[in-house]
């Protein structure tokens, strides 16, 4: 178990190391690094960005969350970004692609955060998002689970997620895509697979939000 | 299907009447008319602002058409102690004379001509209150008579119908309704260039748009969807065989499109149903280019071809200083630093989850 002390030691020199110009914010809880990220080829400064990491109350279990403070950013959800300037860099679901508890954070500020703040640039220069984009809200998070089972109907992402649901999952299920097979013979890694990298929690949460989408609506 | 909200909201950009000069010179006919009525011991007045540039749906004219701003000057007086109302309108008639070369005295108010290209319409009102709560106002004409007259009710009632389409603001603050009604101006002002009494007035176009059009977001995000707004909107515009009839909310309640022949009705209508024509192609259409091209047909240049919105969207992201070659480049390197990104996650907005 890391004392506090070498806790803070350890980010401070992952800052002078890995992310020069990079400071600790005074007195922040949870910590929070702030800098900029610059963005440049051949030494010449194309965009810049001000922004704050802030580490998450769940730290190291969960991703810091990430702030555009320089207010570079029109706060509206086509661009990706929330009121608070609390930047969208990836859905819930895929976050543990890009942060594990053993991230460093400057590898994470190097990676996702920095492609983030590409993408913004090349947004504002071009129109265009260098790495595509999710769908807003619940459409893009079922976009991410019917890449992740190859599937396209929502009802049966729903299954899917249901089934991931369940401990432990039996191969001899029949396998919610509906071509007839049982789950070993069709999709039972990728169901193995979501348990691995989605929290249960958050599942959960999804199953709600897409049955309550799915659900007819009631005319009065 | 094409997306053209964008196109939409540049095009509502190139025509909004937009800053203030109207406003400064409204301020200092206003003063001129006080001054006048002090030295020679007339009522004073209080300001109604209304119109078209307090709604919000004000737009500049095309070719050599002035722009204006309405101003009504409430007295406190009766109008039994003034049963002619050319007497109070001689007094404003009088104070502004030789303030420019040119005032007008129209039927519902006095017009003052700027040679700038715009002028000030002044409406006189009397103004009786029996009590706090209730006050009775009346508009001068030119023929002399009062007509009960709510312009404060009628501003608070288009205040309202705007309220309800909050959710549809964009950048600088217009709502789609705003929007919408602004896009019928030009269309209406490409269709009548000159002022004819066939020719719907702004006033019309705005309450048949609070009577007709419904808020209407993109099915895929929260972002507004004016292509389809009007599209719809066109739709309940001729869905009945008969005239379009709007009555004002408030005295005289008139019809407000009453004036416009039978004949120039039925052309109106077929107006609004070769716009929807248009609107819908141009909805269905995949390619953005001819889509924005084809609604210049109705809209005029202002409508915004797609290159434009590119333009406008690359020297929004650089400033408006550098040459289109630093642009190009600049464009140039950051594609290429995103091409040498690795394992980059496709950026989302999930403010709920």
């Amino acid at each position: 178990m890391t004392s506090p002390d070498d806790f803070l030691a350890n980010i401070e020199n992952d800052l002078v190391n890995n992310l020069p110009g990079w400071k600790i914010e005074n007195g922040s809880s949870p910590l929070a690094v702030m800098g900029s990220i610059i963005i440049e080829k051949d030494g010449v400064t194309l965009d810049a960005f001000e922004v704050r990491v802030q580490l998450s109350p769940s730290h190291p279990d969960d991703h810091p969350i990430v702030y555009e403070t320089g207010g570079k950013i029109e706060r509206i959800p086509d661009q990706h970004i929330s009121a608070d300037g609390s930047a969208c860099l990836f859905v819930e679901d895929e976050a543990s692609r890009f942060w594990t508890e053993k991230t460093k954070l400057s590898d994470f500020i190097n990676g996702p955060v920095y492609a983030y703040f590409v993408g913004q640039s090349v947004f504002a220069a071009t129109g265009e998002w260098p790495f595509g984009e999710r769908r807003h809200y619940l459409a893009g998070v079922l976009d991410f689970y019917r890449e992740h089972f190859k599937v396209s109907d929502p009802v049966v992402v729903l299954e899917f997620l249901k089934v991931a649901l369940k401990s432990p999952v039996k191969g001899h299920w029949y396998c919610p895509c509906g071509n007839g097979l049982v789950l070993r013979k069709c999709h039972l890694p990728e169901v193995r697979l979501l348990q691995k990298i989605v929290k249960r929690s958050r599942i959960i949460s999804v199953v709600d939000q897409v049955s309550k989408a799915l659900a007819p609506s009631k005319h009065t | 299907m094409a997306n053209l909200q964008r196109h939409f909201e540049l095009f509502h950009n190139n025509i909004k009447v937009a800053g203030v000069p109207l406003a400064e010179k409204r301020d200092i006919i206003l003063e001129v008319i006080r001054k006048y009525l002090r030295e020679k011991g007339l009522p004073g007045f209080e300001l109604i602002n209304q119109g078209s540039y307090i709604y919000g749906v004000g737009i500049l004219p095309l070719g050599d058409n002035e722009y204006d701003i309405d101003v009504g000057l409430s007295f406190n007086i009766k109008k039994a102690d003034y049963p002619d109302a050319r007497v109070v309108r001689k007094w404003v008639l009088d104070a502004v004379k030789g303030h420019t070369n040119k005032v007008r005295d129209r039927g519902p108010c006095i017009r003052v001509h700027y040679a700038a290209g715009f002028h000030v319409d002044l409406v006189i009102y009397a103004r009786y209150n029996s009590s706090d709560q209730f006050e009775d106002l009346y508009l001068g004409k030119n023929d002399g008579s009062w007509a009960k007259s709510e312009p404060k009710k009628l501003k608070e009632y288009i205040n309202a119908a705007i309220e309800k389409f909050g959710s549809t603001k964009v950048d600088g603050g217009a709502t789609q309704i705003q929007r919408v009604t602004r896009y019928q101006k030009r269309w209406n002002d490409i269709r009548f260039p000159d002022d004819s009494s066939d020719k719907p007035t702004g006033i019309a176009l705005l309450l048949l748009s609070i009577e007709k059009l419904k808020p209407t977001l993109s099915a895929n995000s929260n972002e507004s969807d004016d292509l389809a707004a009007m599209i719809n909107f066109c739709d309940q515009v001729t869905f009945f065989f008969s005239r379009i009839v709007v009555k004002k909310p408030t005295p005289e309640y008139e019809d407000v499109f009453g004036k416009i022949s039978d004949a120039e009705m039925q052309k109106l209508k077929d107006a609004y149903s070769e716009m929807r024509k248009i609107l819908y192609a141009a909805q269905i259409n995949s390619n953005v280019f001819a889509a924005a091209e084809s609604l210049q047909q109705i809209f005029g240049d202002d409508f915004p071809a797609e290159e434009e919105i590119k333009k406008s969207e690359i020297s929004a992201a650089l400033g408006r200083d550098e040459t289109d070659s630093v642009q190009m480049a600049r464009i140039q390197a950051l594609k290429s630093i995103a091409s040498g990104v690795k394992d980059a996650p496709k950026p989302h907005s999930d403010f709920t989850g």
